[in-house]
């Protein structure tokens, strides 16, 4: 991982992460071998703002069969950013 | 809401109309709540995501172009009444440059309703009919009943006697007499007239000459019969036994219980019909000395909607649609057509408008109680009229036909035993429906 870019994938919109913004939580997956200081020093270089936590969650794959053939979805990992008081991240305003 | 309406020189009046931002942002609102709950986005329950989010899903946008679509409609119908105008046609509508949270402005274009010019109306006179029924007609008609109702029998020789159903073999007048497979005979069936109940024969073009047909009395079977060279054998000769005019056949085919009665009903029905006759004719003296006297300039956009409405039925007629030549053609023929009844009907309403002939609620009411959906109240039913916008026009309708009668009514003061009225309800409790 050399980029902070290949560490935050995309943030999660859902009614879960929306009610946690209320509260300065912003929730992102990440990149599954991503760590909590990587998240921290993407997301306070990307949005510009302060973080005051990172908690993380590791998903792994669920199984899936396709016929006679079986797998897995891909593993991943979310990570829900604590912003420091009155901090904002201006890209979800509005979402 | 603001409006100004600035008249434009070709006639028709431009409406500036401006809503405040507060009611644009409740449409939005309101949009917003009904499309949330259809819409399903993902990681939001139904009815749990945000309206920015939303918006997303649908597409940038999508939730305040449908709420301005909802909006501008109520915005000009309020418009048009604040200021004073009775629109017809479509009007033209233009959304100047909104943005979000600022007041949204409208610039419409419409054409008023217009005035016609009545002029002197007190000397129509209507000269009084009265719809008489002959004995004599009514007894036809009994005879038309008793014969629709009677048994054929095979008369082997004949002769033919008037009332007789006569199959001919039938060949008409071929090119000099020649023979050629288009002469060949064909077989009729026809009702020798002369007896009760049957009709004089009609000859559309190319049919069977009535003189031949009336001049059939006397024929035996094998007999042929020639005129206007046309030439006729008589294969078959059937004889109809009529039903005996009594209280059993009053029963049987109209479920009287006398034939007194049947009778009263046969008169009744011939007077109604009689009486429709003479009120087309009067209602179509009417309005052409209204349409003579009177003198209004009809906007295009009403003769268009009158023409739309004359080929609509033509449409309806064929099935829904029509080829777009056929189509092209009779937009030019049902134009005339179309011009008078605007022309009429702007005399109509502007008379209407001048006597106070405008249905009241009251009157109304019987009209609405007839669209009333289940669990629907009749200020809902009014509402959602007014919504598809047929409201005025049954107003319109309603002022019309009163205005007509009231014209009738006074053309014909005087005379006893007038014309029912001109709204074609039939409601005059004369006019049976036929046995």
């Amino acid at each position: 991982m050399k980029d902070i870019h290949d560490v935050i994938i995309r943030p999660i919109v859902s009614e879960k992460s929306n009610a946690l913004m209320g509260q300065g939580k912003y929730t992102f997956v990440v990149h599954p071998r991503a760590t909590k200081v990587q998240i921290r020093q993407a997301v306070e270089e990307l949005f510009r703002v302060r973080v005051r936590s990172v908690n993380t969650a590791r998903f792994r794959g669920k199984p899936r069969r396709f016929g006679v053939h079986r797998g897995r979805t891909p593993a991943w990992k979310k990570a829900v950013v604590t912003l420091a008081p009155g901090e904002k991240i201006q890209f979800f305003e509005g979402m | 809401m603001k409006v100004t309406a600035t008249p434009r020189e070709d006639g028709r009046t431009l409406l500036e109309i401006e809503v405040e931002a507060e009611r644009v942002s409740q449409a939005v609102q309101a949009t917003y709540r009904r499309l949330v709950k259809k819409v399903s986005v993902p990681g939001f329950r139904p009815g749990k995501a945000p309206l920015p989010i939303l918006d997303r899903h649908l597409g940038k946008g999508y939730i305040e172009r449908q709420a301005l679509e909802e909006l501008v409609p109520h915005a000009y119908r309020e418009a048009v009444a604040q200021a004073g105008i009775d629109p017809v046609g479509r009007p033209e509508v233009s959304v100047k440059d909104y943005r979000q949270g600022e007041p949204l402005r409208l610039e419409v274009v419409v054409t008023a309703r217009p005035e016609a010019e009545i002029g002197d109306l007190s000397d129509i006179h209507l000269d009084p009919v009265e719809a008489e029924v002959e004995p004599a007609e009514v007894e036809e008609a009994l005879a038309r009943l008793r014969r629709q109702h009677s048994t054929l029998v095979a008369v082997p020789d004949g002769p033919v006697q008037p009332g007789d159903r006569v199959l001919l073999e039938w060949e008409p007048p071929g090119e000099a007499g020649a023979k050629g497979p288009d002469t060949r005979p064909t077989t009729r069936e026809v009702d020798v007239p002369g007896a009760p109940g049957v009709p004089e024969p009609a000859r559309p073009e190319g049919d069977l000459p009535a003189s031949l047909v009336r001049g059939l009395v006397g024929a035996v079977v094998g007999e042929t019969r020639e005129a206007e060279g046309h030439r006729v054998t008589v294969r078959e000769i059937k004889r109809p036994e009529l039903p005996e005019l009594n209280d059993d056949f009053a029963r049987e085919v109209g479920g009287f219980s006398s034939l007194q009665e049947m009778r009263q009903q046969v008169e009744n029905s011939l007077r109604g019909s009689k009486l429709d006759r003479i009120r087309r004719e009067r209602e179509t003296q009417i309005t052409d000395e209204l349409l003579r006297r009177c003198r209004v300039d009809v906007p295009e956009p009403l003769v268009e909607e009158e023409l739309e409405g004359l080929l609509g039925r033509y449409r309806h007629a064929a099935g829904g649609t029509l080829p777009a030549e056929a189509e092209a053609d009779l937009r030019v023929q049902l134009r005339p057509l179309a011009e008078r009844s605007a022309r009429l009907n702007i005399i109509l309403e502007t008379i209407a408008r001048r006597e106070g002939l405008f249905p009241t609620e009251q009157e109304m009411e019987p009209l609405l109680r007839k669209v009333l959906r289940e669990g629907e109240t009749l200020p809902q039913a009014r509402a959602r009229l007014e919504e598809m916008g047929v409201w005025r026009d049954l107003e319109l309708s309603m002022a019309r036909g009163k205005a007509l009668r009231v014209l009738m009514e006074r053309a014909t003061r005087g005379e006893s035993g007038g014309v029912p009225g001109t709204d074609g309800g039939g409601a005059d409790g004369q006019g049976g429906e036929g046995v």
